[in-house]
């Protein structure tokens, strides 16, 4: 089948998809046909003028936070990313720990920086987090896009290693410096609407909260909208600042070269020596600093704890992990699903392609409120919003990975009279396959993100519910070894999903 | 009957910066069992007169007979083969299945003694497993003729093979895709900027003039099949490919002075 014509396909086809949104939207809200949860854009639209003068202030409340913490976290990744380029040998090493930081659900740190100094800043802190990963290794990439000829131009006029940084360079890694920036966006209202979760007087999260826990359905919606549309309006600016700096100074269109190796047992001894530094630090902290126990438990503290509650802690992280690897699993299959049948269908992937411009730009906690009030607080919850989160980065990386077939085997398939279904079975399913891996290991570090989090607001479920009764009794001690499990069990579903991809591509061909 | 025949072929394409006049009242008849390479400018729509031929592409006007039929009826029998320029090979599929893979698009059962002595002739017996990512360019520009070749096709197309490789593999590739031809005896149409390969692999070598195109010059080559490699050193076959060189040359100052797209620089694709 033919696609759509160029203006029918790109402009009256997306919106004519919106329209029969809202309309189907309205539709089932004035008759309740997914419940009074849902209200019609008409009722959302009445709270936002009746409450104007709250969410207003709310929204800037959370915007604020997000811009500080976002910019922060944004700074320390350039400066990361900046040692990396003077410190080649320091790229492995510093890569791995924001690796290491990124499969931590931030949610899990929570529980840590409510007891402290840190508290009344926590969305500025996860606003920071959030952004801190993508931003290191997207910049580092960009340092690496510096061909050897033009190092080598450099070398032979004679500048100096400033020189080289500020004149070659930092003008290389600037488009994709520019690239984390438009990341950075989604992930820096994300962290502070979380953050918000653990205690702030005002702001778009606490809104979303309170109006849950009060069946305002209007209103949450109306805060959940205006998350959204504040996230799209930055991601558009942030993708404006992206166009005009790959305009000034291009993209090299080098691949990054090769990260320097370092010795296994160099990386062995890093490996081992910055957890123990920690551990160290940690108990050194509590001792010198007399530190309460309601505070900060010491390490030992922590391990009887782990000790203590090992059924308790085992039984809520099996909780956890079903929620976010079922909901996973579930989620990435309906992804697939509707991105097949979108590529089969050229019209409705003309209908629906605002969902996948949108679907990057939108921090996917502001859901969890919504599916809160639709579905109650429980297990429930906390599954479909796992299901929901797999759901986006699967749905548009399927969608792109669908159509990105080798060069000339469209032509090839055309030449032995290939119909539509031996064309998806036997060249756009299996062309998907790196982009599906991407998008799962992509959604398993996030999968646990979301459990944790949705059993912390539900206060039901796994581990996410442990931190909150623990903290409700006052146990650092019991709270600090939930964390413990949490991270762990994240990172070897990170680790898991991470080596799954590099062992399927090798079998794939790539 | 004629194996290939285009008659009075012509394409625009209408692209951002204008409608460009690819081809105009083209002609070209290839007999049936004839190797006729067509030659011209880069730019000169030689590639679009390919991929008319092989029903990618329709012409806006003119008529296109393959092996007596039209080429959609051609393709939907599966009787015709297209080796392509960039080499199209599936890269989670092992060299075997990349070469068995026309088989099942077009629903017919493989014939494994076909796929294997393929792969062997052209020089691959021991990589039937490897991935293609494993295999050097050379190396999988060959799997790609083999593939083109597996359904043993009525007509074979061949669309600038060897134009990304290097000159001294390239010169390997072609007189070794010779040898093979001569032993599968298909209507063939190559399309090349290459003289020298022109002239070592086709009975009959077609000019074409640059955009819009159209055939400028027809020369039947002076040698019988299974050419080898002293061939490049015949007085006539030198001659030939001077007498061409400068035909093609002729074309470049004539378009030249009117700084028309695609005359310049040799090396893209057409």
């Amino acid at each position: 089948m033919r696609s759509p014509s160029g203006a029918l396909s790109r402009i009256v086809l997306p919106i004519a998809g919106v329209v029969v949104l809202i309309a189907f939207w309205q539709l089932a809200g004035t008759t309740q046909l997914l419940g009074r949860s849902v209200p019609p854009p008409t009722e959302v639209l009445a709270a936002l003028a009746e409450r104007g003068d709250v969410l207003w202030r709310a929204t800037l409340a959370t915007s604020q936070r997000a811009l500080v913490g976002g910019l922060i976290g944004y700074a320390i990744g350039l400066v990361l990313a900046s040692i990396t380029a003077w410190f080649p040998r320091s790229t492995t090493p510093l890569v791995r720990t924001t690796v290491l930081i990124n499969a931590i659900p931030i949610v899990a740190i929570g529980p840590v920086l409510m007891t402290g100094a840190a508290r009344p800043f926590i969305p500025e802190i996860f606003a920071a987090l959030s952004v801190l990963f993508s931003t290191t290794l997207a910049t580092s990439d960009g340092f690496r896009t510096v061909s050897r000829a033009g190092r080598d131009v450099f070398r032979v006029f004679g500048a100096t290693r400033l020189q080289r940084f500020v004149r070659l360079e930092a003008p290389s890694a600037l488009p994709m410096a520019a690239d984390a920036l438009r990341l950075a966006v989604p992930a820096a209202i994300l962290g502070a609407i979380l953050g918000e979760w653990f205690g702030a007087e005002r702001g778009l999260g606490v809104v979303m909260v309170s109006s849950m826990r009060n069946v305002q359905y209007g209103q949450l919606w109306a805060a959940a909208l205006i998350t959204v549309l504040v996230s799209v309006v930055f991601y558009a600016l942030a993708t404006l600042l992206e166009k005009s700096a790959t305009r000034r100074f291009g993209r090299t269109g080098e691949t990054p070269s090769a990260v320097p190796a370092l010795s296994r047992g160099l990386a062995t001894v890093i490996g081992i020596a910055i957890p123990l530094a920690l551990v160290v630090a940690w108990q050194l902290w509590v001792l010198l600093g007399r530190v309460p126990l309601i505070v900060a438990p010491q390490p030992l503290q922590v391990v009887a704890a782990l000790g203590d509650g090992a059924l308790d802690l085992l039984a809520a992280a099996g909780l956890t992990t079903l929620s976010a690897l079922g909901g996973l699993l579930c989620g990435a299959l309906v992804g697939l699903a509707l991105a097949v049948v979108v590529t089969l269908v050229p019209w409705l992937a003309s209908m629906l392609s605002p969902l996948a411009l949108v679907i990057p730009t939108v921090p996917i906690v502001v859901f969890i409120p919504v599916i809160g009030g639709m579905l109650g607080y429980g297990m429930q919850t906390v599954f479909a919003s796992c299901v929901l989160m797999a759901f986006f980065p699967l749905y548009v990386l399927a969608l792109s990975g669908l159509r990105a077939r080798p060069l000339g085997s469209d032509d090839l398939f055309s030449v032995y009279g290939a119909g539509r279904v031996k064309r998806l079975v036997r060249l756009a399913l299996p062309a998907s396959v790196p982009s599906l891996l991407v998008a799962i290991r992509l959604a398993a570090a996030n999968c646990f993100l979301i459990a944790l989090s949705a059993e912390w607001l539900m206060g039901e479920g796994g581990l996410g519910r442990v931190f909150s009764e623990r903290r409700v009794m006052l146990d650092t001690a019991g709270s600090w070894a939930a964390v413990a499990v949490a991270i762990v069990l994240s990172v070897l579903a990170y680790a898991g999903a991470a080596l799954l991809e590099k062992k399927l591509l090798a079998r794939w061909g790539a | 009957m004629h194996g290939l025949e285009l008659s009075g072929v012509s394409k625009r394409f209408t692209t951002r910066s204008g409608v460009v006049h690819a081809l105009d009242d083209f002609t070209l008849a290839v007999e049936d069992g004839e190797f006729v390479a067509v030659l011209g400018p880069s730019g000169c729509g030689k590639s679009t007169a390919l991929r008319i031929a092989a029903g990618l592409d329709t012409a806006d006007s003119g008529t296109v007979t393959v092996a007596g039929d039209s080429p959609e009826r051609l393709v939907a029998s599966g009787g015709l083969g297209v080796a392509f320029q960039d080499n199209a090979l599936l890269p989670w599929l092992s060299v075997r299945a990349n070469v068995e893979l026309p088989y099942k698009l077009a629903g017919r059962p493989v014939d494994r003694a076909r796929v294997d002595s393929l792969i062997a002739l052209v020089g691959l017996a021991d990589f039937g497993g490897a991935k293609p990512a494993q295999l050097s360019g050379g190396m999988r520009q060959r799997v790609s003729i083999a593939r083109s070749l597996v359904l043993s096709p009525r007509v074979l197309l061949l669309d600038e093979p060897f134009g990304a490789l290097d000159a001294v593999t390239r010169h390997r590739l072609n007189v070794e895709l010779g040898r093979i031809l001569d032993e599968e005896r298909s209507t063939s149409l190559l399309v090349t900027h290459s003289v020298e390969e022109a002239v070592f692999l086709a009975d009959r070598v077609v000019v074409m003039t640059g955009r819009p195109g159209r055939v400028k010059l027809d020369v039947a080559v002076p040698f019988g099949r299974g050419r080898s490699k002293s061939v490049l050193q015949d007085p006539a076959f030198l001659s030939l490919v001077g007498e061409l060189t400068a035909a093609l040359d002729a074309d470049d100052s004539e378009t030249g002075s009117g700084a028309g797209p695609g005359t310049s620089s040799a090396g893209t694709a057409a």
